[in-house]
């Protein structure tokens, strides 16, 4: 960037909001405000971490700026030091002294003793720091000798050659006294004076934010926190000029900023991360070693391999080679071997099913050549970046077996999971500051309440839900509250860890980045967030849990336990049966498929084919419809529309999406196609489309394409088409061969629907919770085809669900609330040595305590024991068999058969099964109050009988309530009863008057008008009651995803 | 005969009391504001809007908009039970409380009081204490009990307890929590159902506590109420036949008060900190005062003396109709003081002097000042005066001065300054005018950015010509003179 003058002060002590309630402004704010201000580089010092400092260096370098990399250290006598990494070295050391600390400290603490920071000192700059610093925070109780103290502490490790006496002045009347002995402690010691403004934020107004984390931190608000508030608002930015004002007396405090910025020779590029190489043989190596296997995999995947499936393997491998990624995929490789060793299930998916070495290896699972999948998205010539491979693995138990043999083979300072950065949101945002504000709890409360389960930005402004929750526009405080919502909003809040990206390291990953524990015990987390990993070129491998991948494998394993097997990678790709369920849009419990939009669709869609199913999993997706894309394509399919291309050049990259380009691969191949596009501009393009971070990295592109556009001759209307087309891609682009894994997933999964029922929701329950329905719901839909199910029952269930017979399931043990499970599998042993014979006998010899007999027994699960429900109630609560002293009383079960209670009634069982599992096996709760009911209130099958536009009444309970962010607001609401699910559709301004209603009543009574449309029914709600009714249990819904 | 005093949704009610609109709308009673917790009670309107306890607070809110949410207040809960209990306690003195918002008194020896007037009574006595109430007269303590648990009538008399109990539900009896789930698992909603099961399988099951519930609930039992003597309170109240309009006879009931109150409290071996005297008006609100004693006593003649006091010169609006005046009790251990702690020679002289200077300067003007926790410079309050020596002494030790002490002008003076290149250079007032030849600064301060109340300051340090050193200052209403150092 062009300096209307020399460099004049360099700010090197700031912290950003990742200094967690210091802090407040965003590491891309610092840079941003910088760079206005004309000052060519900062050091960010966040507190403890280097949690900012990725952010702080990508957009210093998108400004042409240079990000210094620092942090405040807290010592164990809580003076608080600021560090700057003078070489790799440094920084390294940096980072195993914050790892050691951290991992030996509770999350969000780390006390490193004076001995250890000696210990690691070699490459570091100290600076004496501000008011927490070891000199100042000693001055108000010891004075002169307590600076003096502090100072000999830090000189004795620093020596005087990497300490600086820093310098701060904030305008403030008691400053000038300490700062006076600073400097002459620096003139006595011939020591470096540094002046620095000791920033929190960017800007003046972020005093504010700052005051409301300094409340928070304290626990009070801003009535009562007095001097714990910042006296002004002077620690922001400040131009060379400001400083050079404020410093006129020590004009070599400044001057030292650009010396020491100068000395301070390391920066994030220079991070040194190696990938770990994959071991071979001696005299081998990884790139014939990856030629072998791929080979090897191909002959398995393809048996004869043709001239074309050898040309694009031999370009693919040489790339591979040339960019040195062939390690990387011998890895990935191995981590795929120890699944298929464990009988763990796992599928590559992403840009990765593009790749056909991926599928030789066996990483991916569809194959991209007779697909004819772009490598380009996967892979090209200018790339520099790692590869992204992803696999997903059935979550739970099975996923977390895989994550943890990649710590066992590169240790816990060689791997750790990806961090994930909590923020603020609105609810969150509004809960600390109208605390801080002093606002009536109620208030706060009431604000929450209006959105029980997230955000709702759509259709409600702040104004109007402050206004809802009793804070109204003229309250004296609401301004602040509104001002500091938009200040506070987005800010980093604390950190979490990333549900599945790991990083691996060629050595200490601990020299790389700090690591801390994570929540989860055996688990460490990386200071870092994927993106900032991937764009510091840190590896990652995403190790995603898919509930659907762990319910299909336990389908298989009980279809070859049934001795009917199946073999996924063997079934019809065209069954008829499979696809008129999707036709019918029947899709409950499939992957993918089962939300709303995706049940309202299909029968839109009619789907006949496997690259229907692939078009319709991508179409329903934000990009496509913000695009304005899924509509005209639907059309197309039906014929109402003729099918056309912005360029005849465009038919063969569009044609099967029928002109329509929906998948990214399209648009890269449209940019290669009609602008001349390189692989390495492609990469660039890809990168634009998929990091969502950067708009400028987007627009830069944009220019790009136009230019190449128009130098290819392209007419300006047909150019501006397919800028706008590529553009629609920015926020939300889906790959093609991300959409083809997912297609996959959901074709086997509606296939084990229709032919493997009995396995497919005996998979399901077994894996709950996952995908959109609670198991009430998915045991309501097996019946509708024709399941049967059985209680849960001591006599013969498992833990798990399991399928006695034809069309039967029986549900598992696991499925009982508040019963312990190591009671139920020691009580599955010893019913294995000796069946049980009589409750008696049960209770004699397993190890539940009161309150889960009485479950087990209200559950029915003793009914096989005692009778029924109410006699096993009885009969538990014999003193005899709570003493377990049934020897001495051996007439007790004569004694306790005859019991005195009255069964329980039909209405009583349902209450009581949705009480201990959550589910009934019997009918519907709808039906029993169905009587009671008026008689116009519809059922779910009543609708199809029903004309368009009809106005009418339907009840049931709510299973699912949707808000897609593409939907401008409307509510989905599915609502089922004894018959099946209708769908409701609720438009904003309803929503708003009801929204409470909508979000907490279990049951509701909706009337609205029927729209029948291409094989779809809705009911456009017009009023919206809660159904009350004693009879009815509390419900599921799974909701707002 | 027994009578049962019940509250229905007393936790709520205590806490409806304290808030003048809080019987009509809906309302209800949670544990905490905080959270997204349960309802615990809610009254009438609530429940007409479908609102009852063990919904959360944000179903509440579905159900009911304008649903108002109240923690449970402990202290008010107390505080309510005493008036409770002593309104029980003015009808028998056998009176049980059995749970706070319900007391069970022994009729017996006051059988010619009427079950129905006096129902009418208590009822009239609790709204006048803004509570709903239920009466319950039955020939036993248990019946009574379960009349109020489980009646929605204000009056009900039970005179056939065996059809009573066989409709009664089992949650009347308060069985304890695991006895009245597995009652429910089984099925047994009344008392009646319950005595149908034997007693022997009920005892094997539950023990002695089944057995108790299972004789209770036949109603057979005949239990001793646990009466607890009656807490002293070291109040006084009279409603007078006539209305007082003079101050004698006034004082004179006032010092019958105190003597009493003064006798209760040294059998109680407790001292007097405080006094709330409170006189009913007609067609007037009530007249209160609280006087805080400098320090605690129980000598009659010097309460009397500062209750006396205190209604000097006093205008009342209307005459007055009642008198009350209740006591703050307070350990004389809570007053003992360090072995080298002093209390001023006579506080009673100085709280005398203070009031009196009080009377001329206004008592806003009097007191410590004491320096007020912002950063705004020279903010300070006037605290009450403290009557020990010991609170005289600073709270915490003040780092040492620096530089020349700076003599304030309060309030500052308004003063015209002119600037040079954003700096202080020539000042102006009615008494002094000069160059200025030095400056230090400028000091920024401000703050409550989040109120109307917004201020912000900028200080300067100035030297005259005349050598002099002056702190003046800059906020949004112009240039003050702060004061000279020196």
């Amino acid at each position: 960037m062009a300096r209307k003058s020399p460099p004049a002060y360099i700010e090197l002590h700031a912290s950003s909001a990742f200094s967690f309630l210091r802090g407040a402004c965003k590491p891309e704010d610092l840079a941003r405000q910088a760079a206005k201000l004309e000052i060519p580089a900062f050091a960010l010092c966040d507190r403890d971490g280097f949690y900012g400092s990725p952010r702080a260096h990508h957009s210093a370098q998108e400004l042409g700026l240079k990000a210094h990399v620092g942090t405040e250290l807290v010592l164990s006598d809580q003076s608080v030091v600021p560090i700057l990494a003078e070489t790799q070295e440094g920084y390294r050391n940096l980072c195993k002294l914050l790892t050691i600390s951290k991992l030996r400290s509770p999350k969000g603490e780390a006390h490193i003793d004076w001995e250890e920071l000696a210990e690691h000192k070699k490459g570091l700059i100290a600076l004496t720091g501000d008011l927490e610093g070891p000199l100042l925070r000693k001055w108000p109780h010891a004075g002169t000798q307590g600076i003096e103290a502090g100072f000999k502490q830090l000189h004795r490790i620093f020596g005087s050659q990497h300490l600086y006496v820093e310098i701060q002045r904030h305008r403030i009347r008691d400053e000038d006294i300490p700062n006076k002995l600073l400097v002459e402690l620096a003139t006595s010691f011939d020591l470096p004076l540094l002046a620095t403004n000791g920033v929190r934020y960017a800007t003046p107004p972020g005093r504010r934010v700052c005051d409301v984390f300094t409340c928070l931190r304290h626990h009070t608000h801003l009535d009562a926190a007095g001097r714990l508030l910042q006296a002004n608002h002077e620690r922001h930015l400040k131009t060379a000029a400001e400083m050079r004002a404020l410093f006129a007396d020590l004009p070599k405090a400044i001057e030292e900023t650009l010396h020491l910025s100068e000395r301070l020779e390391f920066s994030l590029k220079d991070l040194g991360y190696a990938f770990p190489t994959y071991p071979t043989e001696p005299g081998d190596n990884m790139d014939a070693l990856l030629r072998r296997e791929v080979y090897a995999g191909a002959r398995r995947r393809y048996q004869t391999i043709s001239p074309k499936i050898r040309k694009q393997l031999d370009y693919e491998l040489g790339l591979i080679q040339r960019l040195g990624f062939s390690g990387y995929f011998l890895i990935v490789w191995d981590i795929v071997r120890f699944c298929e060793n464990e009988h763990i299930m796992v599928q590559g998916r992403g840009s990765a099913a593009n790749s056909a070495v991926c599928y030789c290896l066996g990483i991916t699972a569809c194959d991209p050549i007779s697909g004819k999948l772009l490598f380009e998205r996967f892979l090209s010539e200018g790339r520099k970046a790692w590869p992204d491979i992803d696999l997903d693995l059935p979550s739970g138990d099975r996923r977390e077996r895989v994550i943890q043999e990649i710590y066992r083979r590169y240790g816990h300072t060689g791997a750790a999971m990806t961090a994930n950065v909590i923020k603020y949101r609105g609810r969150s945002a509004i809960r600390e500051i109208g605390k801080v504000l002093n606002f009536p709890e109620e208030a706060i409360s009431r604000f929450s309440a209006l959105s029980p389960r997230g955000d709702y930005p759509h259709t409600l402004e702040l104004e109007n839900q402050l206004e809802q929750s009793g804070i109204r526009a003229d309250h004296p405080r609401a301004p602040a509250l509104k001002k500091l919502y938009e200040q506070i909003y987005g800010l980093p809040r604390h950190l979490g860890q990333h549900s599945g990206g790991m990083v691996i390291c060629q050595g200490r990953l601990d020299s790389i980045v700090p690591l801390e524990n994570a929540s989860m015990p055996g688990r460490s987390v990386v200071q870092w967030d994927k993106d900032d990993c991937e764009q510091l070129g840190i590896i990652k491998v995403d190790l995603l849990g898919l509930g659907m991948m762990a319910a299909i494998q336990d389908a298989i394993t009980l279809a070859s336990e049934r001795k009917r097997p199946i073999d996924l990678a063997k079934i019809p790709k065209d069954d008829p049966a499979t696809y008129d369920l999707m036709c019918a849009a029947d899709t409950i419990g499939v992957f993918q498929i089962e939300s709303r939009a995706q049940m309202a669709t299909l029968p839109r869609m009619k789907p006949r084919h496997f690259y229907d199913l692939v078009v319709e999993v991508a179409i329903i997706r934000p990009g496509p419809i913000v695009g304005q894309l899924a509509h005209p394509y639907l059309e197309r399919r039906a014929g109402k529309e003729p099918i056309t291309y912005i360029d005849q050049r465009l038919v063969p990259v569009l044609e099967r999406t029928l002109g329509i380009p929906l998948f990214q691969e399209q648009v890269l191949k449209m940019a290669m196609v009609m602008a001349n596009f390189s692989g390495s501009q492609a990469e660039r393009l890809r990168k634009a489309l998929s990091f969502h971070r950067s708009e400028v990295l987007m627009n830069r592109v944009k220019t790009e394409l136009e230019t190449a556009l128009a130098a290819n001759g392209i007419e300006p209307e047909i150019r501006e088409r397919v800028v706008a087309a590529i553009s629609s891609f920015a926020l939300y682009g889906f790959p093609e061969s991300h959409a083809i894994s997912f297609a996959m997933l959901a074709y086997s999964s509606a296939y084990l629907k229709v032919h493997y029922s009995e396995e497919f929701y005996t998979g399901l329950l077994n894996n709950q919770p996952m995908g959109f329905y609670s198991a009430a719901t998915l045991v309501q839909d097996a019946k509708r085809r024709g399941l049967r199910f059985e209680a849960p029952c001591v006599k013969n269930a498992s833990w798990l669900a399991t399928i006695p017979g034809e069309k039967r399931i029986r549900l598992g043990l696991k499925i009982l609330k508040n019963v312990g499970k190591s009671s139920i599998l020691h009580m599955l042993e010893i019913r294995d040595e000796q069946p049980f014979s009589s409750i008696f006998d049960f209770c004699r010899r397993t190890r539940f305590n009161p309150s889960e007999l009485r479950v087990l027994a209200s559950a029915g699960a003793l009914n096989a024991l005692a009778g029924d429900r109410r006699s096993a109630l009885w009969a538990v609560e014999s003193s005899s068999i709570q003493a377990n002293d049934l020897f001495n009383n051996p007439n007790t079960e004569l004694i306790e058969t005859n019991t005195p209670l009255q069964p329980m009634s039909w209405q009583e069982r349902v209450q009581t099964d949705f009480a201990t599992t959550g589910v009934t096996v019997g009918a519907h709760p709808m039906r029993q109050i169905r009587n009671s009911l008026p008689r116009h209130m519809r059922r779910a099958t009543d609708l199809e009988q029903c004309s368009n536009d009809s106005f009418v009444a339907i009840a049931g309970a709510v299973i699912c309530r949707q808000r897609p962010g593409t939907a401008r607001g409307v509510v989905f609401i599915s609502l089922e009863d004894e018959t099946g699910v209708a769908n409701i559709i609720v438009y904003p301004k309803m929503f708003e008057e009801r929204r409470l209603t909508i979000v907490s009543e279990p049951f509701l009574k909706i009337y609205g008008i029927v729209q029948k449309a291409e094989g779809t029914i809705h009911i456009k709600a017009r009023r919206i009651e809660p159904m009350l009714a004693p009879e009815l249990p509390a419900g599921a819904s799974h909701d707002f995803h | 005969m027994f009578s049962a005093l019940h509250i229905p949704g007393f936790a709520l009610q205590s806490r409806l009391r304290l808030d003048p609109a809080g019987l009509t709308p809906a309302a209800i009673l949670v544990e905490d504001v905080t959270k997204n917790s349960l309802v615990l009670e809610a009254n009438t309107a609530a429940r007409n809007q479908k609102i009852i306890p063990g919904l959360s607070s944000t179903q509440a809110i579905a159900r009911d908009p304008s649903v108002r949410i109240f923690a449970r207040c402990l202290a008010t809960e107390i505080r309510t039970a005493q008036s409770l209990q002593h309104l029980c306690l003015s009808i028998s003195p056998t009176t049980e409380e059995t749970r706070r918002g319900l007391y069970i008194s022994d009729l017996r020896g006051v059988e010619k009081l009427q079950p129905k007037a006096l129902a009418r009574h208590i009822l009239k006595e609790t709204e006048s204490l803004g509570l709903a109430s239920q009466t319950v007269f039955a020939p036993t303590a248990d019946l009574a009990e379960f009349g109020a648990q489980s009646s929605t009538s204000r009056i009900l008399i039970i005179d056939n307890p065996q059809a009573f109990l066989e409709s009664c539900p089992t949650t009347a009896a308060s069985p304890n929590p695991e006895l009245l789930e597995v009652l429910n698992l089984w099925g047994i909603q009344t008392l009646g159902a319950f005595t149908q099961i034997p007693i022997e399988a009920i005892s094997e099951r539950f023990g002695e506590s089944g057995r108790e519930l299972w004789e209770r609930a036949m109603g057979r039992k005949r239990r001793l109420l646990l009466v607890q003597p009656e807490s002293p309170h070291f109040h006084e109240s009279l409603d007078l036949e006539y209305p007082l309009s003079t101050l004698e006879p006034l004082l004179f009931i006032i010092r019958r008060f105190v003597d009493d109150l003064c006798r209760q409290l040294q059998q109680a071996h407790l001292l007097a900190a405080s006094m709330h005297l409170s006189l009913g008006l007609e067609d007037h609100p009530k007249w209160e005062n609280t006087i805080q004693l400098p320090e605690a006593i129980c000598w009659a003649d010097t309460l009397f003396a500062v209750l006396e006091k205190s209604l000097e010169d006093i205008q009342m609006p209307g005459a007055i109709i009642r008198i009350s005046l209740k006591i703050d009790p307070i350990e004389p251990s809570a007053q003992q003081r360090q072995i080298f702690e002093t209390s001023i020679k006579n506080p009673w002289r100085f709280a005398d002097t203070i009031d009196r200077l009080a009377a001329i300067v206004g008592e806003d003007n009097i007191g410590t000042p004491t320096r007020l926790d912002t950063h705004r410079p020279d903010s300070i309050k006037l605290s009450p005066l403290k009557h020990t020596l010991e609170d005289w002494i600073l709270e915490e030790p003040q780092p040492e001065p620096y530089g020349p002490p700076l003599k304030r002008c309060r309030p500052p003076q308004s003063i015209h300054v002119s600037l040079y290149l954003d700096r202080p250079s020539y000042l102006k007032t009615r008494k002094l005018q000069g160059r200025i030849i030095d400056t230090r600064g400028p000091f920024e301060a401000s703050g409550d950015w989040w109120d109307a109340q917004f201020w912000k300051q900028t200080e300067w340090d100035i030297q005259l010509e005349n050598k002099q050193v002056y702190r003046i200052s800059q906020s949004a209403k112009g240039w003050f003179l702060e004061g000279r150092y020196g």
